[in-house]
C-alpha cells in the first residue's frame, strides 16, 4: 500500500467518500458533500459563460466591431429577471415566449427529417428474418399506442399484445444495460480510491 | 425461504463494493469478443480522409464521465493516429470540455499535436440546438472564442472550418448521454448537411440509439463500456474500459443471483 | 399585452424560423442568422436564473431558521465565495480550477454512481415475476445483463453474438422504434399547439386551450 500524499488525491477521496456514507443511512457529512456539490456547480455555469461567452460577446463583438444587436440580446435575456419584481414580472414572459417559439420553430423544421427517416427504415424489403421482425415489431408497438382505438377488436388487440412483447423486451434490454452502467460509474471512482489513494495495486 | 426476500440492502451494497474491489485487484482475465458493431465502428473513423477534420463533441458531464472519458481518449487517440484535425466543441453540457481537456493535452503529446494547428479545444456554448444551427451557418461567429478565451479566428485550424458542412467537416463524433446530445447533432447538423456521424453512447441509453444504428443514421456507435473496450483492443491501446470488464462480469453475476434469490423466495411464499 | 404581447412573439418567433428554413426567400434573408444569436446569448444569460433562484431560496431558510438552516448558510457561502474567486481568476484560475477538477467533478460523479447501489437493491427487492410480461421482462434484463458482459460469452461462447446482433439489434430495435416514433410525433403535435398559439403553458397560469 502507498498512500498518496497529494493534497488533491485526498480532496477527492474525502469527496468521494462523504458521498458515499448516504449508503448507511442519511448523515451530515452526505448533506454537506450534497450542499457544496450544489453550489459549486451552480456557481460554475455561471462563471464560465460569463467569460467564455457572454463578456466576449459584450466587449468584443458589440463594443470592439460595433455590432450593437447583441445589446438587444443581453437586454432579452436580464429582462427574465423581472420575474422577481411583482409589479412588472409579466415583462418575463417575452423572453421566455420568444425561447419557446424559436426552439419550436426549429423543432417544426428539422426533427421531421430524423422520424421520417425511421419509419423509411421500417418498411424495407421483407426478404430477411430480421427485416420481418422489425416490420411487425414496429407497426404492433405503434398500434399498443393507440389509446383511442378499441382493444377489444381481435385484430387490434392481437397486434397490440405483440406490441407489448416487443415493448417489455425493449424495457429489459433498458434495465440490464442501465445496471452496467451505472455500475461502471462506481468502478470509476473505486479506481481513484483503490489506485490513486491506497495506491493498492495498479491502474 | 421468506428470509430470501429480506436480506438488508446495506449487504447488497457491501458486497457489490467488495466484488468491484477485488476484481479490480485480481482481475480474471476473461476475453472482450468483438462485435460487428465496434469493427463498423472503428472502421468508420479509420477510413476517413488521411486529411479529414473530425469535430469530437464531448456532450456530458461529470456524473458520465466514468463510461465516457475511455471513449474521448479512445476516439482522440484514434484520430491522432490518423492524422486528423480535432475541434473540440459541445453545447450546454459545460463541463464537458474542461473535464477532457487534460486527456486531450497529453494524447496531443504524445503523438507531437500543436494547439491551434492540429487540435483546439472551443469549449462550451450556450444555446443548445439553436448553437448547432448557427454553428452551420457561421461556426466563428457562434463561438467566438476558444477555451481559454482567445478569438477562435486567431487559430490556423478554425481557417479550415468557417461553417460546420460537410464541405469542411468529414465528421461529427458525438459522446452521448442526454439531451441536448446525439439525436440533436443529427437533426440539425448532420443528417440536413450529410456529415458522417459516430456516436460513443452510455450503456444505458444503447437501447434508444440502436433504431438509429439500424437506419444508418448513426454511421457507427461505441455502445457502452463493452463497446469501448472492444474499440480500445481495435485501435491496440487498452485501456480503463477494457480492464473495466471483470468487473463488470462479476458484478452482473451478483446482480443476476440476487434477482433470482428474491424471486426463489417469491415464489415460496406465494405457495404458502 | 400581458398575455397577448408573449404568444403574439410565440408564433411570430416559430413563423420566422419556419420560413428561413422552408422558402427561398427566407434563406436569402437570412432572417435567423442573427437571431440565433440572439437566443444564445440571451439563454446563456438566463441561466444565471438558476444562481439567484437558489440565493433568494436559501436566504429565506436562514432567515426563518428552517430545519436545516446550517446547510443553507454553507451553500451561500460556497456560492458567493467561489463565485468571487471565479471573477478574480476567471474559469481558468489555479485555484478556480484546482475545485472544479478535485471537488466539482469527483462529487458529481460520485453523486451518479450512487445510483448502482441503489439499482441494484431495488432489482433485488422488486423486480418480481408476478405477471408473465414481467417474466419476460426480467428474462430478458438477465439475458442482455449477462451478454453485455464478457461473462456470458464465458458460459456460452454465442451469448454476444445472440444477444447483440440479434435482440439488441432487432427485436429491441424494433420495440425502441415504435417508442420513438411515439414520441416524436408527440413532439409535433406539442410544436404545432404551441404554433398555433393552443399551448400556454410556458406563459404560466392554466396552460392549455
Amino acid at each position: 500500500m502507498n498512500i498518496s500524499t497529494d493534497p488533491a488525491i485526498w480532496t477527492q477521496a474525502i469527496c468521494i467518500l462523504a458521498v458515499y456514507t448516504y449508503l448507511y443511512k442519511d448523515n451530515p457529512i452526505w448533506r454537506l458533500a450534497e450542499t457544496v456539490y450544489l453550489a459549486l456547480a451552480t456557481t460554475y455555469w455561471f462563471v464560465f459563460y460569463f467569460f467564455t461567452y457572454i463578456q466576449p460577446a459584450i466587449v468584443d463583438k458589440a463594443i470592439g466591431e460595433g455590432e450593437w444587436h447583441y445589446f438587444i440580446a443581453v437586454i432579452l435575456g436580464l429582462m427574465i429577471f423581472f420575474r422577481y419584481i411583482p409589479s412588472v414580472a409579466w415583462l418575463a414572459r417575452y423572453p421566455m415566449s420568444f425561447w419557446v417559439g424559436y426552439g419550436t420553430g426549429y423543432i417544426l423544421s428539422f426533427e421531421p427529417a430524423v422520424w421520417l427517416t425511421q419509419i423509411t427504415s421500417t418498411f424495407l424489403a421483407l426478404n430477411s428474418l430480421q427485416n420481418i421482425l422489425i416490420f411487425i415489431g414496429v407497426l404492433s408497438t405503434l398500434t399498443y399506442f393507440f389509446f383511442t382505438v378499441a382493444k377489444e377488436n381481435p385484430v387490434v388487440g392481437g397486434v397490440a399484445e405483440v406490441g407489448k412483447w416487443y415493448i417489455m423486451i425493449a424495457l429489459g434490454s433498458a434495465f440490464g444495460n442501465t445496471v452496467l452502467y451505472r455500475w461502471n460509474l462506481f468502478v470509476a471512482r473505486a479506481n481513484t480510491l483503490l489506485f490513486d489513494w491506497l495506491g493498492v495495486g495498479q491502474a | 425461504m421468506e428470509r430470501l426476500m429480506k436480506i438488508d440492502r446495506r449487504i447488497i451494497y457491501l458486497l457489490g463494493a467488495a466484488i468491484v474491489f477485488l476484481t479490480m485487484l485480481y482481475p480474471l482475465g476473461l476475453p472482450v469478443a468483438i462485435s460487428d458493431l465496434a469493427r463498423q465502428t472503428y472502421n468508420e473513423v479509420e477510413n476517413l480522409p488521411d486529411d479529414a477534420v473530425v469535430i469530437l463533441s464531448p456532450m456530458y458531464d461529470s456524473g458520465a464521465m466514468g463510461e465516457l472519458n475511455p471513449m474521448f481518449v479512445a476516439f482522440f487517440r484514434h484520430c491522432a493516429e490518423r492524422g486528423y484535425k480535432i475541434i473540440i466543441v459541445n453545447t450546454q453540457w459545460i463541463q464537458g470540455p474542461q473535464i477532457v481537456h487534460k486527456f486531450a493535452t497529453q494524447i496531443a503529446e504524445e503523438y507531437g499535436y500543436v494547439y491551434g494547428e492540429d487540435w483546439i479545444n472551443l469549449g462550451s456554448k450556450p444555446g443548445s440546438t439553436i448553437f448547432l444551427q448557427s454553428a452551420v451557418k457561421d461556426f466563428w461567429e457562434a463561438c467566438i472564442e476558444d477555451f481559454n478565451g482567445q478569438p477562435v479566428e486567431s487559430f490556423p485550424i478554425m481557417q479550415l472550418v468557417p461553417k460546420v458542412t460537410a464541405e469542411y467537416v468529414d465528421a461529427c463524433l458525438v459522446l452521448n448521454c442526454g439531451s441536448p446530445g446525439a439525436p440533436d447533432w443529427l437533426a440539425y447538423v448532420c443528417q440536413p448537411e450529410g456529415i458522417k456521424l459516430i456516436i460513443g453512447e452510455i450503456q444505458m441509453s444503447v437501447p434508444e440509439s440502436m433504431p438509429y444504428v439500424n437506419s444508418g443514421q448513426y454511421a457507427g456507435m461505441i455502445a457502452g463500456s463493452r463497446g469501448c473496450a472492444e474499440y480500445e483492443q481495435l485501435i491496440g491501446h487498452p485501456g480503463q474500459a477494457l480492464k473495466a470488464q471483470d468487473t463488470m462480469s462479476a458484478i452482473a453475476l451478483m446482480v443476476t443471483l440476487f434477482i433470482i434469490l428474491g424471486n426463489i423466495g417469491y415464489l415460496a411464499t406465494r405457495k404458502k | 399585452m400581458r398575455k397577448e404581447g408573449p404568444m403574439i412573439v410565440t408564433v411570430l418567433s416559430s413563423l420566422v424560423v419556419l420560413f428561413s428554413n422552408y422558402f427561398y426567400l427566407g434563406q436569402q434573408w437570412g432572417l435567423t442568422d442573427r437571431l440565433d444569436y440572439w437566443f444564445n446569448i440571451s439563454y446563456g444569460i438566463a441561466l444565471a436564473l438558476g444562481f439567484v433562484n437558489l440565493t433568494i431560496i436559501h436566504w429565506k431558510y436562514v432567515q426563518r431558521r428552517r430545519e436545516g438552516w446550517v446547510y443553507s448558510v454553507i451553500l451561500l457561502l460556497v456560492m458567493y465565495g467561489y463565485l468571487i474567486l471565479g471573477i478574480v481568476q476567471k474559469h481558468t484560475g489555479p485555484t478556480f480550477s484546482w475545485i472544479y477538477d478535485n471537488m466539482m467533478t469527483v462529487l458529481g460523479a460520485a453523486v451518479f454512481s450512487l445510483l448502482a447501489f441503489l439499482i441494484s437493491s431495488a432489482a433485488y427487492r422488486a423486480f418480481r415475476i408476478r405477471t408473465k410480461e414481467a417474466t419476460i421482462l426480467l428474462v430478458c434484463a438477465i439475458f442482455i445483463l449477462l451478454a453485455r458482459a464478457p461473462i456470458g460469452d464465458a458460459i456460452w461462447s454465442r451469448w454476444s453474438y445472440w444477444g447483440n446482433e440479434w435482440f439488441m439489434g432487432v427485436l429491441n430495435t424494433a420495440g425502441y422504434r415504435g417508442i420513438l416514433i411515439g414520441a416524436y410525433v408527440g413532439a409535433f403535435a406539442v410544436a404545432l399547439r404551441i404554433l398555433l398559439g393552443l399551448e400556454r403553458a410556458h406563459l404560466g397560469g392554466t396552460g392549455t386551450q
